[in-house]
């Protein structure tokens, strides 16, 4: 008995220890977190600006706001249809006619609209990637999410203009390839 | 035999813990004053689930250093009242800043000013006044609808501390109106998942 609580002392004691180490671990711990959370203590990135006024003109987009910059995503989107400026041009004008640059003309665009909003480029080539024409600015995609493409060949050829706010759409398709591309 | 037993084994369940979340926090120290700072993220988040107490804080500041302020509102348990450390405060008032909680950042600098060193109080009366230039005048319809989307959006994602921040931003918002323009959406806990945007282009 007497060997026990002399073991039983000791490793008492080695608890104390322990626990008088660790709690030193911990005091370094938080001492070196505390040195270092103050050298790098820096001012935010971005002025401070109310979510309104980050919306306005000339203020940069901003990941919160889908609705912003419609003109700006929509000659974005055209440059990833078509490969020159004119095509790009184009459809970015017909983006902008048709009410593309929310998702409020979802519907009328025939889910298009949703691969406007949220500024999501990766799922907007991911979701494009199928209907764009192989040409050089030739080809137009259709406005729906199964719609065919036809993936045209000429310079100027298949583009297709959005014909308004009302319905978006253009054209057609079956999905079947044409040498000419689809011109309304 | 048995008293040491008992005390070997009520030791080990006292210490294993401990010294493994220690060693994590100082490993999570270094990364983050070397600038590493998912590195530290992650010690910080594997020390929390070790159990150590100040853990999730340095877990949040290091969300604020990494750019995720509305993660960072979350861990640090949201921004309400004023905690025991001035610089965990000054971070915890950046992430508001930066999560565009303006009102909820100022509240908070307010209360570093006294308790800071000379170069954080510097930068605490830069923020201050950074904020009440973006505060100057009367709140727009259009940015209190936005805190209130914001809300119920992170309402909507499950994310109650972050929805109620907004709510609660809303609200001091909402307050500064003559009108008080839908407080009663605003209310503490989280605005409405219910929006009713300004189509009357109201200012």
């Amino acid at each position: 008995m007497k060997t026990s609580w002399f073991q039983a002392a000791t490793v008492a004691g080695f608890l104390v220890a322990s626990n008088a180490a660790a709690q030193d671990a911990g005091d370094a711990a938080h001492k070196a977190m505390h040195d270092a959370m103050h050298d790098q203590a820096t001012l935010p990135a971005r002025p401070a600006a109310m979510p309104d006024q980050a919306m306005k003109p000339g203020m940069g987009h901003d990941r919160m706001h889908g609705a912003a910059d419609p003109v700006g995503r929509a000659i974005q989107h055209g440059a990833m249809h078509q490969g020159t400026k004119d095509a790009a041009a184009t459809h970015a004008a017909a983006a902008n006619r048709a009410g593309m640059n929310a998702a409020a003309n979802a519907g009328a665009m025939g889910g298009h609209g949703d691969m406007h909003d949220a500024a999501n480029k990766e799922k907007m080539k991911e979701m494009h990637g199928g209907m764009m024409g192989s040409g050089s600015g030739g080809g137009m995609m259709t406005t729906g999410t199964t719609g065919g493409m036809t993936p045209g060949t000429g310079t100027t050829g298949g583009m297709t203009t959005g014909t308004g706010g009302t319905t978006g759409t253009t054209t057609t398709t079956t999905g079947t390839p044409t040498s000419t591309g689809m011109r309304k | 035999m048995t008293v040491p037993a008992l005390v070997v084994l009520l030791g080990l369940t006292i210490s294993a813990d401990a010294p493994g979340a220690d060693e994590h926090l100082l490993a999570g120290a270094r990364d983050f004053r070397e600038a590493r700072y998912s590195e530290s993220l992650v010690e910080f988040r594997v020390a929390q689930r070790l159990g150590a107490p100040d853990a999730a804080r340095y877990a949040a500041v290091a969300l604020v250093k990494l750019g995720r302020p509305e993660e960072a509102v979350e861990t640090f348990g949201g921004l309400d009242g004023q905690g025991a450390d001035a610089l965990v405060d000054y971070y915890r008032a950046v992430a508001a800043f930066e999560a565009r909680l303006y009102v909820a950042a100022d509240r908070l600098l307010a209360t570093i000013a006294d308790r800071a060193g000379p170069r954080i109080g510097e930068q605490v009366a830069r923020m201050r006044g950074d904020i009440a230039k973006a505060l100057k005048g009367e709140p727009t319809t259009a940015a209190i609808d936005w805190y209130l989307e914001r809300s119920g959006a992170a309402r909507a994602e499950g994310r109650p501390v972050l929805a109620a921040a907004y709510g609660r931003e809303a609200a001091a918002l909402s307050a500064r109106r003559p009108d008080r323009y839908r407080h009663a959406d605003a209310v503490p806990g989280g605005g409405s998942a219910k929006t009713t945007p300004n189509q009357g282009g109201r200012p």
